[in-house]
């Protein structure tokens, strides 16, 4: 989402469950620690286009800005670390 | 209760089937994203923030127990255990992955229920008044017309590929509980100079980006004409509505730009080209949608039960959620019952599959059987005998779900927002919440009496923040959540839009700025007149400025 400049990762939601995925570089993780920060412009554009052609996998393919700390914006943490509240299903329910 | 017919089941069935088959062909690649997107859409299913979404229609928010219990099943074999009524009176499950949504909805059609038109241009599942049916002051349930209307709409290809999403509200009753006047139409019962029952029909109401209050285009309209009359009203639609803009799609865009005078004018053209026999239903149907909205046999116990008295005497704790959660019901020795998925500090219409479970086992012990989901994201348990409250209200305690808070300050509309939605723009949840635990003295809330607190995450207020007695709306600027309020918004009466009180502020200075906003009200208050109309005998300013005055 973000069009400012700077470093960037690659983040969609997975086909079959909808959960939270980052690209690696080689494929798919949920993990935003293994994503594959982009610094280029014309990189990050090219991995944006070959995430969106991966449409078996992943939907909604797009840049999310990072920097040392991680996800630059609070609503790219929220979306990675799930809801901020406890509520009734967390931990109880099967995972998705 | 409306028991499906052979169509409704086999059109149920085959719209599942037939998105069974369009799953398998998205997961083998036979169909992009962009070809699936509108497919699962029309079959109430989202992709939001962490996860895909299920929107559960639940029409005009009337279910049985069985229904709701294969609601919790969903919950427990699909899901995480637990879902989310909404304020459209619905539910959502907040986890279902793909490949078995299309057994979710087999599970669905099994009770008689299914997912459609919950997304999308569409007519959008009817609502109704939760005490449709029941309540003493009705003129006459509302939701044999509500069937009606499913009926009328449901895969209607005319009504299929509107310029944007349509909602109709309907009430039986001359207290709007409904919020008939924030729907594309809102359909209020009244009586002719004859005292036969009819329709005032309001269009353009809607809340979003742009809220408007709906008009009246016709005072009063003969029942049996009400779908010649609607139609009249979607051509205008369809042939006027903008296609261009999202934003200025809405019927309440075309009303607005054409005026209501133009607007009724057109709609009038167009009804008396179309009425006849043609487009009204057969009296046979009508008759048949009435007879499954008949009464259930309720026993003539009288007005007053002794040990519901004595129970309420000994009880403080009962008695104060008689207070808070009965509505008078039409039948003497019977109450309606407002069962609260507001606890004290938490979300706004979550209910576990145990809670659900334990709703299912109370209508059936305590009830007929049935259930309505409150467009305040509560539960309304229809006709409970008076001596029948006291255990209702022990059985309800032992699943947590004996909040003695309708209507009170911490019977807080809230949607979603950010910790689930993808289009919001702050957290609405946690604000709720902690508004919530500022006011859990029940005393203090028996005190300040009723009050609607109402928060939506982002300008669509899904949350209805402007029709709050007090709005909160949550928004982002610079990577920050800020939350700006509003005061004096209505659903129903004379209702009104909240208007703004000052700049925005900060996540944990809202519950702060509300008790400032309810000890003004608390200060200036004449005796037995509520937060409302005290606001609007002080006006405006006089909250703006309690609000800032504090300076903190």
């Amino acid at each position: 989402m973000s069009r400012r400049g700077g470093p960037k990762v690659v983040t969609a939601n997975d086909l079959e469950t909808g959960v939270v995925v980052f690209w690696t570089g080689d494929g798919w993780s949920r993990s935003v620690g293994d994503a594959l920060v982009l610094d280029q412009p014309e990189i990050q554009s090219a991995a944006l286009e070959a995430a969106e052609g991966d449409g078996l996998r992943v939907v909604g393919a797009y840049l999310a800005a990072v920097d040392t700390e991680g996800l630059t914006h609070f609503r790219e943490r929220i979306r990675t670390t799930g809801p901020t509240i406890d509520y009734a299903g967390e931990g109880a329910g099967r995972e998705p | 209760m409306y028991r499906y017919d052979d169509f409704d089941a086999r059109f149920v069935r085959e719209r599942t089937a037939q998105f069974r088959e369009q799953v398998e062909r998205r997961l083998r690649g036979e169909l992009t994203e962009d070809e699936f997107k509108p497919l699962r859409l029309m079959n109430g299913l989202y992709l939001q923030l962490h996860a895909y979404m299920l929107r559960v229609a639940i029409p005009y928010g009337t279910l049985s127990a069985a229904q709701m219990r294969a609601l919790a099943d969903i919950a427990d074999r699909w899901d995480r255990g637990y879902g989310h009524f909404t304020t459209r009176q619905n539910i959502q499950f907040n986890w279902p992955r793909l490949k078995d949504v299309p057994d979710i909805l087999d599970a669905l059609a099994d009770v008689e229920m299914h997912a459609i038109q919950t997304s999308g241009n569409c007519i959008r599942n009817v609502t109704a008044d939760a005490f449709a049916g029941v309540a003493a002051d009705e003129i006459e349930d509302p939701r044999p017309t509500a069937e009606l209307l499913r009926q009328w709409s449901t895969l209607h290809p005319e009504f299929s590929f509107l310029p944007r999403k349509f909602k109709v509200a309907i009430t039986g009753s001359p207290n709007d509980r409904a919020a008939t006047k924030v729907h594309d139409i809102g359909l209020r019962m009244v009586r002719d100079a004859a005292g036969a029952p009819g329709y005032e029909i309001a269009v353009g109401g809607g809340q979003g980006r742009t809220p408007m209050i709906a008009s009246v285009i016709r005072p009063f309209l003969p029942k049996v004409r009400l779908l010649a009359y609607l139609e009249a009203i979607m051509r205008v639609y369809n042939l006027h509505g903008r296609r261009d803009n999202k934003y200025k799609a809405r019927i309440k865009i075309l009303v607005h730009e054409l005026g209501v005078e133009a607007f009724t004018r057109e709609v009038e053209e167009a009804y008396a080209e179309l009425e006849g026999p043609s487009v009204e239903p057969d009296p046979a149907l009508v008759r048949a949608i009435e007879a499954a909205f008949t009464p259930p046999a309720y026993a003539s116990t009288g007005a007053a039960s002794l040990a519901f008295e004595r129970a309420k005497a000994a009880l403080p704790a009962f008695q104060r959620w008689v207070d808070a959660n009965l509505t008078p019901h039409k039948v003497e020795g019977y109450a309606a019952v407002t069962v609260s998925l507001k606890p004290t500090g938490g979300i706004p219409g979550d209910a576990t599959s145990a809670q659900m479970r334990a709703l299912a086992d109370a209508a059936e012990r305590f009830g007929f059987g049935e259930l309505r989901v409150t467009h305040e994201q509560n539960i309304v348990l229809p006709d409970v005998r008076l001596d029948q409250l006291l255990p209702l209200w022990r059985h309800l305690g032992t699943h947590g779900l004996d909040t003695a808070n309708a209507g009170l300050v911490t019977d807080i509309i809230a949607c979603p927002g950010l910790d689930y939605c993808a289009l919001a723009t702050a957290r609405s949840i946690p604000v709720a919440q902690a508004i919530s635990n500022r006011f859990a003295d029940p005393d203090r809330q028996a005190r300040i009496g009723p009050l609607a607190i109402k928060i939506s995450g982002c300008i669509n207020a899904c949350g209805h923040h402007h029709v709050g007695h007090i709005g909160v709306l949550g928004l982002e600027k610079n990577g920050e959540e800020f939350y700006q309020l509003t005061i004096g918004g209505a659903p129903d009466g004379e209702a009104a839009l909240g208007k703004r009180a000052g700049p925005g502020l900060a996540a944990d200075e809202v519950p702060g700025a509300i008790e400032r906003i309810v000890d003004h009200y608390l200060n200036i208050r004449h005796e037995r007149e509520t937060f409302l109309d005290a606001y609007r005998r002080v006006g405006h300013d006089s909250f703006k400025e309690a609000l800032h005055a504090a300076g903190d």
